[in-house]
């Protein structure tokens, strides 16, 4: 991890994609690069693997940044 | 003093000799003048805009879309201090410091080597008060102030300054073209104006105030005329070139506008906390939200709602006190060796190499803004308190820089970076070539790094700093 920690962004992201975790482990993982959501999703990361590892799932809809319930209209 | 650059003498020594009347360059030749220092303030273009002037600033890009060299900055008296907008705000004092997503950040002074010089260099440029940064609890973003001018044209300003002042003498159409190199000092700067007539001026110390591109192009002219001898390690002459990007980067529906205080205000700016910037592995970015008018924010509630029919009660609750929000962004751009002003073969009128500007925005530059809007919409989504629409250029992966709008805030920064090594910069930390005694560069082009900050107040804060240091080694005849 320490290793990790020094690479660049783009390469902790690479790093991060290519590692078969699950979500919770994937979601540990992502923390503690410091790597944001928007980060991952940019540097490469597949928006699955992002929205796993997301503590606070979000998608973006024709550039709207929203909730999964904020589309599919089920209560909060 | 005005005098006539055909009645410039070349015999009298100056104690200091101001390259460019900029902000940069008025400041520091009014700071040593008025404590009694015969200055000597070189002005390459004339008192008001022309067109053969401002042809000397035509140059070539190559990279990311980039503005038109001549276009961008005013060459005569003032220099874009005749255009800018009067946006100011110090740097943070985190800006000074290695980020954790780039150490190249670092510069080799702190915020707190600038704050004596705060005050003077406000009532230099008429600011307002700028009200302290107020973090907002729980965003990772904190609002922070700027002064929104209206902007002070120096030209005008000090125009009885420079012609009342015994001890400042200025003239015109004085073209930098060639700096002559004794025993680590400068002797000599040889001017031309624009009908070829050359003058060669003697002063115990030289500042060379041209600007954030033309302090590299002519430093490195100048030091390939020397043989080397100006600037020995050019590692780094001219890199780390710096602009601030700007870009609309999307739009946002506020249900609550009040806990971003735009119930109130019309325009609201936020930066990520320093903590939030090494967390996301981010530089700084200043996101600026300025309010719709009224139809703008109905639409725009329309638009959400047939994207989001879940927030349908949401939107109906708060028709009537939510606020769309257009969202702009001016951001700090990672200090890259890369990014340069090199020397063309082609040369300009003087026969000084034209400059081209290579100018790319990087993977970081790119996270940045991304993860700074990203930011905000996890904070809006969190609270419940509005939603962001990210621009399409922002929205697609990878970021697809715009090529139109915008581009960049015309803040020309780095070039001549400042360092503690003369092999990671130009300049030392009081601003003096590493290589010359009494040989020293003002303006931007010593930034180590940007913030998000409009760089002008810095720039002053710069120069007077520099005045007050200039003035202590000429008494103590270290120049």
């Amino acid at each position: 991890m320490p290793e990790l920690h020094s690479l660049p962004i783009d390469s902790k992201a690479t790093a991060c994609a290519s590692l078969k975790l699950t979500s919770p482990a994937r979601r540990a993982l992502l923390k503690s690069l410091s790597l944001g959501a928007g980060g991952a999703l940019l540097a490469g990361v597949p928006h699955s693997l992002v929205q796993a590892a997301s503590t606070a799932p979000s998608l973006l809809k024709n550039g709207w940044l929203l909730r999964r319930t904020d589309i599919d209209g089920s209560s909060r | 003093m005005y005098q006539p650059f055909s009645a410039l003498s070349e015999q009298e020594v100056f104690d200091v000799c101001v390259i460019g009347a900029g902000a940069a360059g008025i400041t520091v030749a009014m700071t040593l003048a008025q404590q009694g220092r015969r200055v000597l303030l070189c002005e390459g273009g004339e008192a008001s805009f022309s067109e053969r002037s401002q042809a000397l600033y035509r140059g070539d890009t190559l990279g990311d879309t980039y503005l038109e060299l001549s276009s961008i900055r005013l060459r005569y008296m003032g220099g874009s201090t005749n255009h800018w907008g009067g946006v100011c705000r110090p740097l943070d004092a985190h800006d000074f410091t290695a980020k954790q997503a780039a150490p190249e950040t670092a510069w080799p002074i702190s915020r707190a080597d600038l704050e004596p010089y705060f005050e003077a260099a406000a009532a230099l440029l008429d600011l307002e008060e700028i009200a302290p940064d107020a973090p907002i609890d729980g965003a990772g973003l904190e609002r922070v102030y700027f002064s929104l001018g209206p902007p002070t044209r120096m030209k005008d300003k000090f125009a009885a300054t420079f012609n009342g002042l015994e001890t400042l003498t200025y003239c015109l159409t004085a073209n930098l073209v060639d700096l002559s190199v004794g025993d680590g000092r400068v002797e000599t700067a040889t001017f031309s104006d624009f009908d070829g007539q050359r003058k060669t001026i003697r002063a115990r110390s030289f500042v060379l105030a041209c600007g954030g591109i033309e302090n590299s192009r002519l430093l490195l002219w100048c030091n390939a005329q020397s043989g080397g001898r100006l600037v020995p390690d050019t590692t780094t002459i001219g890199r780390y070139w710096m602009e601030h990007p700007h870009a609309t980067i999307g739009q946002a529906l506020l249900f609550d506008p009040a806990r971003l205080g735009l119930h109130t205000d019309y325009n609201v700016y936020l930066s990520p906390t320093p903590r939030a910037m090494a967390e996301r592995g981010i530089l700084n970015c200043g996101l600026r939200l300025h309010r719709m008018a009224p139809e703008a924010t109905q639409a725009l509630a329309a638009a959400l709602g047939r994207e989001a029919p879940g927030l349908e009660q949401q939107l109906t609750q708060s028709a009537g006190s939510a606020h769309g929000v257009y969202l702009r962004a001016a951001w700090e751009q990672e200090p890259r060796f890369d990014n340069a002003v090199e020397l063309m073969e082609e040369r300009d009128e003087l026969g000084v190499p034209r400059s081209r500007l290579v100018w790319q925005q990087s993977a970081l530059d790119r996270h940045t803004i991304r993860e700074s809007l990203m930011l905000l919409g996890e904070y809006l989504l969190e609270e419940n308190i509005g939603r962001v629409q990210f621009a399409d250029w922002l929205a697609q992966e990878p970021v697809a820089l715009p090529e139109e709008g915008e581009i960049a805030g015309r803040h020309h920064m780095g070039g001549t970076r400042m360092s503690d090594d003369a092999r990671r910069g130009v300049v030392d930390r009081n601003c003096r070539l590493f290589a010359q005694a009494n040989m020293f560069v003002a303006g931007s082009s010593v930034f180590a790094s940007s913030g998000h900050a409009n760089p002008t107040l810095t720039i002053v804060q710069l120069a007077l700093r520099l005045g007050v240091h200039l003035n202590e080694a000429l008494e103590q005849r270290r120049v």
